[in-house]
């Protein structure tokens, strides 16, 4: 049994393995609170136009300094175009760790394996610390490991919709079979969800939406965030043993008859 | 002069520097990032960087996102 159960990432000590997104809360202002709640070391923003119409406030004045900023590229249609997000993300002071997102398609928001491969294999080599979001596929997963990728991010269900871990055979496969950790991304609708993936074996999960437009987006990041250190513990400490019949708790002997 | 900033098309008098822009739309440069052409441009390079017709700016800055 371990004493120390710290998640390793691109060099770093996470203690938390629940990540969150930034995205959708309804007032930014309460982000301050939420992240305590969640005690996330690791949360994710975007990288956008400026709106020179009217003034947007600017996300970065909410996340405390020692929160390790992970800037996706969302709104990336390819390869090229994640490049490009990575690098301004960089430039502008944002560390090198980026989540790399190459969606074309609108309806599911399905990540493109293809292209985020492609970005993964530029990135890292200028020295990005890279984690594709992808679906769960082991071949990709391989492609992604041989590109240089930190940690895969498979999605659970489509972005936003709550759904939970739909694609639980294949995320299994890739625990199973990728030395890399496994941060399931995308869809994580309930806690039981985020446990249910570290159950399995999960490195990380990452929750945005569930927290963000929750009623309670304070309350609902304690409960991910339990939900989460269960999961993990389950994970390290069960037997794992299931059987298909009943095997008695009490003793079968000296029964009172 | 027309420069094109953010997708669009701003008319802006001759020898601006992306500084006296940046001022202009009251926008912090600690905040954001500038590609100008394509290329991200050194906050100490504001100031001397004048913006030339047909120029494409882009600026950038961090929001919410899972």
């Amino acid at each position: 049994m371990p004493c120390e159960d710290t998640l390793k990432i691109a060099g770093k000590k996470i203690t938390s393995r629940l990540f969150m997104g930034t995205g959708k809360f309804p007032a930014k202002k309460i982000i301050p609170e939420v992240l305590k709640s969640a005690r996330s070391d690791v949360i994710t923003v975007a990288v956008r136009r400026v709106d020179l119409e009217s003034k947007t406030e600017n996300i970065l004045k909410y996340i405390p300094k020692n929160i390790i900023l992970m800037p996706n590229t969302s709104g990336a249609r390819n390869a090229a175009e994640a490049v490009r997000i990575a690098r301004i993300a960089r430039t502008a002071g944002m560390g090198n760790w980026v989540k790399i997102e190459v969606i074309s398609d609108n309806k599911y928001l399905l990540p493109d394996n293809e292209e985020t491969l492609k970005a993964v294999k530029i990135l890292s080599k200028e020295g990005f610390k890279t984690f594709p979001y992808m679906l769960p596929d082991l071949i990709s997963a391989r492609r992604m490991l041989d590109a240089g990728a930190d940690a895969i991010m498979p999605l659970g269900s489509p972005i936003g919709s709550n759904r939970g871990l739909k694609t639980k055979e294949m995320v299994r496969i890739l625990i199973d079979e990728i030395k890399l950790p496994v941060i399931v991304d995308a869809g994580l609708g309930m806690p039981s969800d985020a446990a249910q993936c570290m159950e399995m074996g999960c490195a990380a999960v990452l929750v945005n939406t569930a927290i963000a437009t929750a009623k309670n987006p304070v309350k609902m990041a304690s409960a991910f965030a339990m939900s989460v250190k269960a999961g993990r513990q389950a994970y390290l400490h069960s037997s794992g043993q299931i059987c298909k019949t009943a095997r008695a708790s009490s003793p079968l002997t000296g029964f009172l008859r | 002069m027309k420069i094109k900033i953010n997708g669009k098309i701003h008319n802006m008098e001759k020898n601006k520097t992306l500084a006296g822009f940046i001022k202009s739309k009251k926008l912090n440069p600690r905040n954001i990032v500038v590609e100008l052409n394509g290329t991200i441009v050194n906050k100490k390079n504001y100031l001397k960087t004048k913006l030339k017709e047909k120029d494409t700016v882009e600026i950038i800055s961090f929001v919410g996102g899972g």
